[in-house]
C-alpha cells in the first residue's frame, strides 16, 4: 500500500511502499507542486528507483524556478539507498 | 518457494506478496527484507520494460541456503541482457546532467552481495545470493 497526503503546512506526508506500481500516480500530484515542499518519510517503509525518479523529476522541475525538496525523516534503509544513488548531492535531507 | 507472474507492473503486489511470504517464515530482519524487495522488483520492473513482446510469464523463485538467501528470476524468450557486465554510472554529476535509466541496476549491485547471469536456450536466468544479517 501507498498513500501520499499534502498537509495543511503543504508538508506531503508519503507512507507504505513507493514502487513502480505507484509511480505514474504519484508523479501526477508531485507535478500539482509549484513551490518548495518538505517531504516527510517517517511512514514510508520502502523505495524504489522508479519512486527515487518521481521525486528527481520533481526536483529538476522546481529547481528551474528557483525552488526545491526538502526531505525529511528517512528511515536507515531508504537513507543508504539515497546514498548509494549520491541522492544526497542533489536533495537537502534531514 | 516458486511462482510465476504475468509481465506487467501491476504484478507488482502480487510479488510484494510472494516475498512477505519467505520473508515472514524465514523471519528476515526488516534490512534483508527492504533489500530483496528492492532487488526483485528493480529486476522484475527491468524484464517489463526491456523484454516487453514476450508472451511468458516471468518466475521467481526464492530459497534459504544456510546464512543466504538466493533469488532466482527466469525469463522465458529473452535477449539477453547481463546487468554485471553494464558500465558503472557516473553518480557525482549535478541535477541537470543525470539521465534517467540504469539507476535500478546500479542500486542493486550496490545492495547485493553477488549477481550471477546465464543466458541459456532463449532464457535469461538471474540468480542473487544475499547473506542474511
Amino acid at each position: 500500500m501507498f498513500s501520499m497526503t499534502v498537509g495543511q503546512s503543504g508538508e506531503i506526508l508519503l507512507s507504505g511502499r513507493f514502487d513502480a506500481a505507484q509511480a505514474e500516480e504519484a508523479l501526477k500530484t508531485f507535478n500539482g507542486l509549484t513551490s518548495s515542499a518538505i517531504v516527510n518519510f517517517k511512514d514510508l517503509e520502502y523505495i524504489s528507483s522508479a519512486g527515487l525518479g518521481v521525486l528527481i523529476a520533481t526536483q529538476r522541475r522546481l529547481k528551474n524556478t528557483g525552488q526545491e525538496l526538502k526531505l525529511i525523516n528517512l528511515n536507515s534503509h531508504i537513507r543508504d539507498v539515497f546514498r548509494y544513488a549520491r541522492f544526497d548531492l542533489i536533495f537537502k535531507i534531514e | 518457494m516458486t511462482r510465476s507472474f504475468k509481465r506487467s507492473i501491476q504484478s507488482l503486489p502480487s510479488v510484494f506478496e510472494f516475498l512477505g511470504e519467505f520473508i515472514d517464515k524465514e523471519r528476515l530482519s526488516e534490512g534483508d527484507a527492504f533489500t530483496l524487495r528492492f532487488a526483485s522488483e528493480e529486476l522484475f520492473t527491468n524484464l517489463v520494460k526491456y523484454n516487453p513482446e514476450s508472451p511468458s510469464d516471468i518466475t521467481l523463485s526464492v530459497t534459504r541456503d544456510g546464512p543466504s538467501a538466493i533469488l532466482r528470476i527466469v525469463d522465458q524468450q529473452a535477449q539477453a541482457f547481463d546487468p554485471t557486465k553494464r558500465p558503472e554510472l557516473d553518480l557525482n554529476k549535478k541535477l541537470e546532467e543525470r539521465r534517467p535509466g540504469g539507476l535500478g541496476i546500479h542500486l542493486v549491485k550496490k545492495m547485493i552481495d553477488k549477481i550471477e547471469y546465464q543466458h541459456v536456450d532463449n532464457k535469461s536466468i538471474y540468480t542473487l545470493t544475499q547473506h542474511l544479517e
